[in-house]
């Protein structure tokens, strides 16, 4: 009871009227299905019923949400199986003490710097009530992510454009708000798939407002190779906190497991809003087994997704794409004499489904998921003939 | 969003302060883990955690010749065709959704309960829009009322909302006339049927007379867990199909054996699953459980088996109680309450515990009791057993 007290007071203290706490209790949850890349797939998907009338249409290549289509790895489809008829139980045989452990150790934190959750979305769009208010905004870069949580909150929300080299603007972002509550950094960005450098973070740190926090989001880091980790900082005890999820690499999507890293006064502030239920069993005996064999299941997948990028990337070139140079499992492009919007419509048509219109700042661009090197094989051949034919008419 | 704005302003004008707004929203984002005291499995682990530190740390729960009867899990687990559907779907956890599993889900129930689709959400399980219901309907003047001993006081405690606990009638039926009296104006009627803790059921024209003498913008919420167990209650899915003020909670931990895969329900009219809906944490299972859930509810019979192998485990344990002279409670479900002359629930509690049993917890309310989950036909032997050299320690 004293914690909920000190929450409310908390919120209270730092500004939020009765409105905006009402707000909250909406929910960071109710915000986070408008917000998530499973609500967008979910969206997606709708749309793509309404069209075909059919729900599921095994024939479409779905390169939309970001997924893995490797799914998850044949020990945590093991693991999976083995703990299924365990499931009666809520906590079989210590599955999430393990999950837990693994946490930490792969990332060699001190115990009580990483919780575990179902998912990186919910501790995502907690931080928006632990780290700002009516008084402490949100900045982050612009196109990017997570601003939904910040915005449902009803706190400012200051969208700072990206350098031309795609990296985050920091000092921009500094300058934004010098009284800014949080930083949010997607790295690699979504959607952009392009990197920020460590001295880029180094600056906020040095720039930052005493108690502000930098919040790093590494979904996808892990196709970007172990040198662009920042969890050397969690390490070094700085105001950050990691976002972590088995969503991406790890090809989780379905199953729910993600993680915050972070100090642990800091991870405490995040939890106060609730730490999203019992782990599902399947998801922290997968995660787990995965975790296990990280050390040459990363660089393989790393591996397969660049191949499978770079096969993208070449094709595009040869067809006079332009594309943002990624290092994630997702790209943008833009096609000359076609929006994003009608790009994404007439790949549909052919059955290739990519995201949706989700960043008005850049109309003309449009994200692309790398799939299976057969996936994009269909994707290039579907792209040839959207680039001859060109956008549908009205009718569509 | 035009939703939340008008659930917001329905918040304050429902009386809530800013305290307690400020309560919902720890819980809110949170789902089950913000809600540390509610869920059968949190209260079950804080009441071994207490007895664990009474114990000096002596009861260890991960020793493998350990008991567990305690949380009301199903040792049946999950049935083998959902199983097959788990591992089926498992290579395919890299998709949000790889073949449309919730839509499948959601139809699965709605056939089930012979109603349309948009009657039915689907949750990770039933904690979560049990703590919504209570966001949703009650509030600091408009009680959340039940029966006692009961379940669920924790979450409108929680959030702020007057809680009202009416004593079950000497039958360990739901006292609905007392419960009328006690609120005519409540927000919420809760009736979980069969009863947690005492495996009781509440016949449905009880039901009913809280539908009949309600106010008129009240709701009933019927917590149907552990239904599929009962021989004589009356599922009120009918109720809700006939668009009565009503919501049924289901849950796929108990019967289907699933408590830890989370998978779950609220079935009821669309306005009012929309209004629990606003509290969030729903409409997404992990796809493991969405794909054993569904393929569970297709096997024909399940409930039945499940049922008749827990009644013919649980008849030998009255059986055996009879003989040894232990009071018990009547249970339709998976759990049962005893009393034992000369001790208290605690001390029974603690005493099967020296023998590497470990039962359910008890209700203030009568410290005399304590609530043992029904097992395996040997874990139930064992049960006997440790019960046996309990009683004549």
């Amino acid at each position: 009871m004293t914690l909920a007290r000190k929450t409310e007071e908390s919120l209270l203290e730092r500004g939020y009227s009765r409105r905006q706490i009402a707000r909250i209790a909406m929910g960071a949850a109710a915000a986070i299905p408008f917000f998530t890349e499973f609500a967008q797939a979910q969206q997606a998907d709708q749309q793509m019923a309404r069209r075909t009338r059919q729900p599921f249409d095994p024939e479409v290549v779905r390169i939309s949400s970001n997924e893995n289509p490797m799914g998850p790895t044949p020990e945590g489809i093991d693991a999976m199986a083995k703990v299924g008829p365990l499931g009666w139980r809520y906590s079989p045989q210590g599955q999430n003490l393990e999950f837990d452990g693994l946490l930490h150790s792969i990332e060699n934190v001190k115990p009580g710097y990483v919780n575990g959750y179902p998912g990186s979305s919910m501790p995502l769009a907690q931080c928006a009530p632990a780290f700002t208010s009516p008084t402490r905004s949100w900045v982050m870069g612009s196109p990017g992510y997570g601003s939904g949580a910040g915005r449902f909150v009803g706190n400012k929300v200051h969208k700072v454009p990206l350098r031309k080299d795609y990296t985050h603007d920091v000092e921009a972002m500094i300058k934004a708000d010098p009284n800014a509550g949080a930083f949010y950094i997607c790295n690699p960005n979504n959607p952009t798939g392009t990197l920020t450098p460590r001295k880029d973070f180094d600056y906020i740190l040095a720039n930052k407002p005493k108690d502000a926090v930098l919040i790093i989001d590494e979904a996808y880091v892990h196709f970007a190779g172990p040198e662009n980790y920042s969890t050397e900082l969690v390490r070094q005890d700085k105001d950050v906190v990691v976002l972590r999820t088995f969503s991406k690499i790890y090809g989780m999507a379905g199953l729910r497991a993600g993680a915050l890293y972070g100090r642990p006064d800091l991870l405490a502030k995040v939890a106060e809003y609730g730490r999203g239920g019992n782990l599902p069993v399947t998801a922290t005996a997968c995660a787990a087994a995965s975790m296990k064999i990280a050390k040459t299941m990363l660089p393989e997948r790393l591996a397969i997704n660049k191949k499978n990028r770079d096969y993208t990337f070449e094709y595009l070139e040869k067809v006079g794409v332009t594309y943002i140079p990624s290092t994630s499992n997702f790209f943008m492009m833009s096609v000359k004499g076609m929006a994003g919007a009608q790009v994404g419509e007439a790949m549909l048509k052919k059955k290739i489904q990519l995201a949706g219109n989700r960043w008005p700042e850049w109309p003309q661009h449009i994200r692309v998921t790398v799939g299976t090197a057969e996936e994009m094989v269909k994707f290039s051949a579907a792209m040839d003939q959207v680039l001859k034919e060109g956008p549908l008419n009205a009718k569509g | 969003m035009p939703l939340t704005q008008e659930t917001t302003e329905s918040l304050l004008e429902r009386g809530f302060t800013r305290r307690h707004l400020g309560r919902i929203s720890r819980v809110m984002a949170a789902g089950v883990a913000g809600l540390p005291l509610f869920s059968e499995f949190a209260q079950a682990q804080q009441a071994e955690n207490r007895a664990n530190r009474r114990a000096g740390g002596a009861r260890d729960m991960n020793d493998p010749e350990a008991v567990r009867i305690t949380s009301n899990e199903n040792p049946l687990g999950p049935c083998k065709e959902g199983l097959e559907a788990l591992y089926k779907v498992a290579p395919m956890g890299g998709r949000y959704s790889p073949t449309g599993e919730n839509a499948d889900f959601v139809k699965m129930i709605a056939e089930l309960a012979d109603l349309k689709q948009e009657y039915v959400t689907p949750y990770p399980g039933s904690s979560i829009p049990l703590f919504n219901s209570a966001c949703a309907f009650t509030s600091p003047t408009r009680s959340w009322t039940m029966g006692n001993p009961g379940y669920s006081s924790g979450a409108p405690k929680w959030i702020g909302s007057k809680t009202v606990q009416v004593p079950l009638r000497p039958d360990m039926t739901h006292d609905v006339e007392a419960m009328i009296k006690a609120d005519p104006n409540a927000g919420a009627y809760y009736v979980c049927n069969p009863n947690n803790p005492t495996g009781t059921v509440t016949p449905r024209k009880d039901i009913e007379y809280l539908l009949e003498h309600k106010a008129k913008d009240a709701v009933v919420v019927v917590d149907e867990a552990y239904i599929h167990f009962s021989d004589t209650a009356e599922m009120c899915t009918d109720l809700v199909a006939k668009d009565k003020d009503l919501v049924v909670l289901r849950t796929f931990s108990k019967a289907y054996g699933m408590a830890g895969l989370r998978a779950g329900a609220a079935i009821g009219r669309p306005d009012l699953l929309a209004k629990i809906r606003a509290y969030g944490g729903g409409g997404f299972m992990p796809i493991t459980a969405t794909a054993c859930a569904a393929a569970s509810m297709r096997v024909k019979g399940l409930m039945k088996e499940r049922h008749d192998i827990n009644k013919a485990t649980r008849d030998m344990v009255f059986a055996n109680l009879e003989k040894k002279g232990v009071t018990y409670i009547p249970s339709e479900t998976n759990f049962f309450m005893i009393t034992v002359k000369g001790m208290t629930g605690m001390q029974v509690n603690e005493g099967m515990a020296k023998y590497k049993v470990y039962i359910g917890r008890v209700w203030p309310v009568w410290p005399e009791k304590v609530r043992v989950t029904v097992g395996t036909m040997d874990e139930m032997k064992k049960f006997n057993d440790a019960l046996d050299k309990a009683l004549n320690s």
